[in-house]
């Protein structure tokens, strides 16, 4: 073959590519519908996740009722305690700052026991938790000042173990407890605990760590429903089929249809990260370089798998169906949502199916010049995935008709 | 490897089955380069299959194919046939949200030969919807468009699945007369349709299929030749002499039929001028008389038993 | 007489017009029926995404997954030459933390924590800063006790501290932080020479007659979201569908009426929200309640009055899914639509979790019919909260039929 035929032919190669990126794009700016839901998905992805999971932009505030039953009277000569004031002014009673540093608020309740019982009230008023201060308490507490030996003074923790939150409400609790017990008993702190934070991440905060994570989340959803039906749609009006007869390969098919998937992404991308910036303070100090090479070879692995879904899946129905009980799972395991470490071992090591687990591991080492090192491993399989599934993607793509 | 050949198309018993039909069986066949070759036959008759077979869209079972030359089995082959054809589908689509003219030029694209798209635009007629979205035309205008893209090109060899289904009376006759210009070109042409006057219209060769299998071949004059009925000519009289008399008259010209008020004349000699004749010279009364030429929808009903269409009433 | 001849036909006009009725409801609903076997994502979103939604949910939250993680974590200990308290009893506070530590055990007898040791100093003896080799081994958790801890903590007029370093991004990190703060909480007891608290706690479950786990919160959080998502993308998939096949103009050309047709369509949700719960149920069940020894559980969450709560929302998501389906054109893009819009729902709506103490979403989730739902199911099934539990459903059936009203309002056969 003649050099000028070679070069040729590589320019008509690439002019294919191009007629087919372009017209997917100019297809994709004239359909409002699809521009909508491009920008609107990763932002709703973005701020439910960045509420929900990672706690930023709002405090959480558990309403927690308590019924003070204690009448011990202010005043007594020797001991001027009121130990029922006392643990719920460190429960953050009439101290609005101090309630939300802890995570609840309190909301004084009142009925008589002796009429309903807590539990019964509970389930009438719908009520989650309620903490009582039963009749006596400070007295007892006093009495214990007094003699090291007396009983226990207990307060009472009413829950409803359908909320989640119960327990994190009762170790708020707990621990205010233990704070008064420390006070009351002049209990010296022999031993401290100063915390830090390991060194690199002093300057970044969860969020930091986080939207790169749910970035990778929206792209693999939004990319691959999007190709998933773009691929079965086309097969069912026939167009693929009437392009598998002109000088198009299918090669040249398949990366277009990754040239787009890359430039979409980075266009999510950079919404959702100032989406992030906006919402929740996102720092964009905390981008690397690298970031943009994961989330290429990403958004090229996810495009593969999406066109390999579309070869075994043939309706548009079907299609979508089979790549939403790909992505959900992903979704959740992968580690960008959920921390993987709180999930038990076999769903973690379930997680190593999915190719986010990887990219999302990419993700995170690549934010700090301590884990740097280690990227490499990660980056290495993302983008040995995103070539092999992109060969694979369109290799195993259907260009003729059965 | 090219075989340079006088003909366009050359297939040797091609066979593709499914599961349940054996969709195309057997069928060889030959296109002479600068034919319009036409494909006629019944919904199902195998017509899609056996085109895209030869596009190269779809596999095959068995049996050999060329087309320009080439071997539809070689990769490299098929390759160089694409840049060579044009094709429109039978449920032809295109980009829904791009004009006629992105769409045209996107198709272009593909090409490393191309003609101006504004020639395409005026050769279908689309000169006023030139800047509408493919979605907003209607289905007439889409199919048109859809035969421009087939051409964008300047295919030496175009396949064209039912080019008019579809279209009214007038869009069809605008389409004859591209395909027609096709001819004059030189270029080759295989058309499927449905309708009879199509392919008597614009064919050089029609290949009657049904079932998978090539019932019949020719030009559309050999095929109402062979397998036509013979002409028909009724004589619309009124009374049981007129036709008493036509039946003493007229006799040696074939076998007649005789129905309420008229009489049948099957025959293959004798044209309407001589009939009228006759019976001026004998005097015969007769209200009306006409003639039935045979077609090749007699052709299709002789050869298989069926009707090609459902009901003529369609193919208008 | 008279009257007679006139109120035979009458009465035999009613009854065929209800046969009529029934029949073509009838024929409405086999024809679903046999759509859906060759509808993979009507069975996908019925059956498969919820089996998915409890499997997934069920294996991440489940207690009975959940305890049975260890924690690995880094210790770098300065030697530590003990303190005489008195002659002859010597005490090691160091390594009493650390036994303490490493004697600690899961619920299933599982060493609570794994030990391991940062050196002092590295090949060239250079000192090891814990920070940086907690980052390079990718751990989350690094205590740092000083030299000569137990002569510190008695010697010292102020408190001895020990360091923690942890990564604040783990989930992991704080749930050990808070261990180790109840670890030295103790610690400090015994060396103020008291042998507990005086203070404490008593935690009541007001439900523990019910014994309830978060599998009993998740079940009826994915019936409700499979209710919402089958009749609410079902709806308008079909009907979007039906209109761009003119399959609206030729029911209307029938004598089908609009009362019949929204009756058929309400009827298949009906069974369809009886297929999911059946097969979410029947899933949970047997992987999170058979293992454990609760094959009980599945006939005691059963209550009749599931029935009027399946019923408010099939009669409600239907209802939003005709309304939907006024909007859109495109039934692939409706799927699509309405599939981003019944993600972030089910977060909101507390299907998974609670979101009560959450501000923001706690308010939107009062505004959400599915939150309703999700609570009737919870308050009928598991907590069996009578009460609540009607409360509810009425305020579902408020909505259901409001809904329901619009969107057969909105469903004009004749002129679409
Ligand atoms: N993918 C397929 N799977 C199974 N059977 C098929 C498939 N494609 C076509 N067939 C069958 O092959 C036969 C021929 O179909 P084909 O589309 O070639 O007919 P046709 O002559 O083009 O008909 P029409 O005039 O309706 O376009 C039919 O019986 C059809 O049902
Ligand atoms: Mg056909």
């Amino acid at each position: 073959m003649s050099k000028r035929r070679f070069f040729k032919n590589i320019y008509l190669s690439l002019r294919r590519i191009w007629a087919e990126t372009s017209r997917i794009g100019l297809g994709w700016v004239r359909s409002p519908a699809a521009v909508f839901f491009t920008f609107i998905y990763p932002i709703i992805m973005i701020l439910l996740f960045g509420y929900l999971f990672a706690g930023e932009g709002t405090t959480t505030l558990y309403s927690l009722p308590y019924l003070n039953e204690d009448t011990y009277q202010v005043g007594n000569a020797t001991l001027p305690y009121y130990p029922a004031q006392e643990l719920l002014t460190e429960l953050g009673l009439n101290n609005d700052s101090l309630g939300e540093a802890l995570g609840i608020k309190l909301i004084p309740v009142n009925f008589n026991t002796s009429e309903i019982l807590p539990q019964n009230w509970m389930k009438e008023q719908n009520a989650a938790y309620l903490l009582r201060i039963p009749k006596g308490w400070s007295a007892m507490v006093n009495a214990s000042l007094l003699n090291a030996s007396a009983p226990k003074a207990l307060v009472q923790y009413y829950y409803d173990p359908g909320y989640t939150s119960s327990t994190e409400v009762m170790k708020i609790i707990d621990n205010a407890l233990k704070e008064l017990n420390a006070q009351l008993f002049n209990i010296e702190t022999s031993i401290g605990i100063i915390t830090t934070t390991t060194p690199e991440r002093e300057e970044l905060s969860y969020i930091d760590f986080y939207i790169p994570g749910i970035i990778m989340v929206t792209l693999s959803t939004s990319g691959m429903m999007g190709l998933v039906s773009t691929v079965a749609e086309g097969r069912r009006n026939g167009i693929i089929f009437k392009m598998s007869a002109t000088p198009m390969k299918k090669w040249e098919w398949a990366l277009a249809q990754e040239i787009w998937q890359i430039i979409i992404s980075l266009v999510i991308a950079l919404l959702t990260a100032l989406t992030g910036v906006i919402a929740f303070g996102f720092q964009l100090s905390a981008i690397h370089p690298l970031h943009v090479v994961i989330l290429i070879f990403g958004s090229m692995t996810f495009a593969g798998l999406a066109l390999i879904i579309a070869r075994f899946v043939k309706s548009p129905e079907g299609a979508v169906a089979a790549t939403l009980a790909f992505v959900f799972p992903q979704m959740f395991l992968s580690g960008s949502i959920i921390p993987p470490e709180v999930m038990p071992e076999f769903l973690q090591q379930i997680a190593r199916i999915f190719p986010l687990y990887y990219i999302a591991k990419a993700m995170r080492a690549a934010m700090l010049e301590a884990t740097l090192p280690k990227v490499w491993l990660p980056l290495g399989i993302t983008i040995a995935m995103g070539v092999i599934f992109f060969i694979l993607g369109s290799a195993l793509t259907i260009w003729k008709k059965d | 490897m090219k075989l340079e050949n006088e003909h366009a198309i050359i297939t040797e018993d091609l066979v593709k089955k499914y599961k349940n039909v054996v969709a195309v069986d057997g069928i060889s066949l030959k296109v002479k380069k600068g034919e319009v070759f036409a494909f006629l036959g019944p919904n199902g008759a195998g017509k899609t299959t056996t085109v895209e077979i030869l596009e190269g869209v779809r596999t095959k079972t068995s049996g050999k194919a060329y087309v320009l030359g080439y071997d539809i089995d070689k990769r490299q082959d098929l390759e160089q046939l694409k840049k060579k054809i044009g094709t429109l589908p039978q449920e032809f689509n295109t980009h829904q949200n791009l004009t006629v003219r992105e769409n045209l030029k996107f198709w272009s694209r593909m090409y490393a030969k191309n003609l101006p798209i504004d020639d395409l635009i005026a050769l279908v007629n689309l000169e006023e919807k030139a800047k509408e979205r493919y979605k907003n035309l209607s289905g007439g205008l889409q199919r048109r468009l859809g035969i421009a893209i087939a051409l964008v090109n300047d295919p030496e060899l175009v396949f064209l699945d039912e080019p008019t289904t579809g279209l009214d009376p007038r869009a069809r006759r605008e389409t004859w007369a591209v395909i027609e210009g096709l001819k004059q070109k030189g270029k080759t042409v295989f058309l499927t349709t449905h309708y009879m006057e199509e392919a008597e219209v614009l064919a050089d060769t029609v290949a009657i299929i049904h079932k998978g299998k090539i019932v019949a071949l020719g030009s559309p004059a050999e095929l109402i030749d062979k397998y036509g009925s013979e002409n028909k000519i009724i004589v619309r009289g009124s009374s049981s002499k007129t036709r008493d008399l036509i039946h003493r008259t007229l006799f040696q010209l074939g076998p007649m039929e005789t129905a309420e008020g008229e009489v049948m004349i099957s025959t293959k000699k004798a044209k309407i001028a001589e009939v009228i004749e006759l019976l001026e010279k004998e005097k015969v009364p007769y209200r009306d008389i006409i003639t039935q030429r045979p077609s090749l929808e007699d052709v299709f009903l002789n050869l298989t038993g069926e009707r090609l269409l459902g009901e003529r009433g369609d193919e208008d | 007489m008279a009257p007679q001849k006139k109120d035979k036909p009458n009465k035999d006009g009613l009854k065929t017009s209800i046969t009529m009725f029934f029949k073509r409801v009838f024929g409405f609903v086999s024809a679903s029926f046999i759509d859906f076997r060759r509808s993979p994502l009507t069975i996908f979103f019925a059956i498969a995404y919820p089996v998915i939604l409890i499997l997934l949910f069920g294996a991440i939250f489940s207690e009975h997954t959940q305890t049975l993680n260890s924690f690995t974590i880094y210790i770098q200990a300065e030697p530590d030459a003990g303190f005489e308290i008195a002659p002859g009893m010597e005490i090691n506070l160091t390594e009493t933390l650390l036994t303490t530590l490493a004697t600690m055990e899961t619920n299933d007898s599982e060493p609570l924590f794994i030990l391991h040791y940062i050196p002092l100093l590295d090949e060239h003896t250079i000192p090891i800063d814990p920070g940086k080799y907690l980052e390079e081994v990718d751990g989350y958790f690094c205590l740092v006790i000083p030299a000569n801890f137990t002569m510190l903590v008695y010697n010292n007029a102020t408190s001895a501290n020990l360091t923690v370093i942890m990564d604040e991004n783990s989930q992991s990190a704080k749930i050990v932080y808070n261990i180790i703060k109840e670890v030295i909480y103790g610690f400090n007891l015994f060396l103020a020479g008291e042998s507990e608290t005086h203070i404490d706690m008593e935690t009541i479950d007001i439900y523990l007659e019910e014994k309830i786990e978060y599998l009993d919160f998740l079940v009826p959080g994915i019936i409700g979201v499979a209710l919402m998502n089958n009749a609410v993308m079902g709806t308008i998939n079909r009907y979007s569908s039906f209109r761009n096949a003119g399959l609206f103009r030729k029911l209307a050309s029938t004598p089908m009426t609009r009362t019949e047709l929204v009756t058929g369509e309400t009827v298949w949700q009906g069974f369809l929200a009886i297929i999911s719960t059946a097969a979410i149920m029947i899933f949970g069940w047997l992987f999170f309640k058979v293992p454990f020894g609760k094959a009980a559980w599945i006939i005691e969450v059963l209550d009749w009055k599931m029935i009027p709560i399946l019923i408010a929302g099939v009669l409600g998501f239907t209802g939003l899914g005709m309304i939907g389906s006024r909007f859109v054109k495109n039934p692939d893009a409706a799927t699509a639509a309405a599939n981003f819009l019944a993600f972030p729902m089910m977060f909101l709506c507390g299907a998974f979790f609670d979101v009560s103490g959450i501000a923001g979403v706690n308010v939107i989730s009062k505004l959400l019919p599915l939150t309703y739902i999700i609570d009737a199911l919870r308050a009928t099934m598991i907590t069996k909260n009578v009460s609540l539990a009607w409360y509810n459903i009425g305020i579902s059936f408020a909505f259901g039929i409001g809904f329901f009203i619009i969107g057969v309002i909105l469903t004009n056969i004749k002129n679409e």
